[in-house]
């Protein structure tokens, strides 16, 4: 078991490497890099104890961060250099745009609740995202009545609520279950607002 | 056990299809075949119990996959 799925992982790696190696177009390259990922992330579950587990989730934010970064990094790029862009407009109705939306999101809010961490903050994320993007294809205009200051600051705050916890641990140790809430709680709010910013990008 | 070798068999052949299948210089046929990677890493970590990291990777990949098409359409979109 474990020795096959590190030799496929390190083959799939290797050639993703060298094809990325032999690439010049740099948007191809980034997105090699995504398969690059998923082989770097097999190796890691290949060795299946809780805390290969706890692992791949910071490797999972770390390769997110770094996709979305180069990928704006591409984007600013062209525009520097003074060429037009194509617009990030897309127009069609359709039925389940219109109906769909509120009863998927509130469920995957209501999951990711549930989970709570930074797996149900992604949940939670991804249907905020649903919903924003229905709207938006429906041409609503959403982003003027949210307003983008304030839910970064509401994530700093979510944020030092998590510290909070993580803090608590160690100094009151016998209170150990309601900071293990308190940082869950923060992690949640702080994930699934950031992520769900996304839906707001130009 | 069998979906432990469906997902290798599925991390390979979305590798080999993003790396020499056909018309993969059109960036978005490169983007599906990679796409029948993580559907293989998917089943690996479904087959190693792995509850956690199926949850967060699958709810990670669909913004993920957003941020990818967004680029590709502003970069080379009506070619």
């Amino acid at each position: 078991m474990f020795y096959e799925t590190v030799i496929i992982s390190f083959i799939v790696g290797i050639l993703s490497l060298f094809a990325i190696g032999v690439q010049k177009n740099n948007l191809h390259a980034l997105i090699l890099t995504d398969l690059l990922e998923c082989s770097l992330l097999c190796i890691i579950a290949a060795v299946g104890t809780d805390l290969a587990e706890a692992l791949i989730l910071p490797g999972l934010v770390v390769s997110m961060a770094e996709i979305l970064a180069i990928a704006e990094v591409l984007v600013v790029r062209e525009k520097v250099r003074g060429k037009k862009l194509n617009d990030f407009k897309i127009n069609f109705d359709l039925e389940i745009l219109r109906t769909s939306p509120l009863f998927i999101s509130i469920i995957l809010v209501i999951y990711g609740a549930i989970l709570s961490g930074f797996t149900g903050g992604a949940v939670i994320a991804s249907g905020l995202l649903y919903y924003f993007f229905c709207k938006r294809v429906l041409g609503e205009n959403i982003i003027n009545r949210v307003k983008w200051v304030g839910i970064c600051g509401f994530s700093g705050i979510a944020w030092s609520l998590w510290i909070v916890g993580f803090l608590g641990f160690y100094l009151f140790p016998k209170y150990w279950l309601v900071f293990l809430l308190f940082a869950g709680l923060g992690l949640v709010i702080k994930v699934c607002s950031k992520l769900g910013l996304l839906g707001m990008a130009e | 056990m069998i979906s432990l070798y469906v997902g290798l068999i599925l991390l390979l052949i979305g590798c080999i299809g993003a790396l020499f299948g056909p018309k993969v210089d059109n960036i978005m046929i490169r983007l599906l075949n990679i796409e029948v990677s993580a559907v293989g890493v998917m089943l690996i970590f479904l087959s190693f119990d792995e509850t956690l990291a199926l949850m967060t990777y699958i709810a990670i990949n669909a913004p993920l996959t957003y941020v990818l098409v967004r680029t590709i359409i502003k970069l080379e979109g009506k070619k």
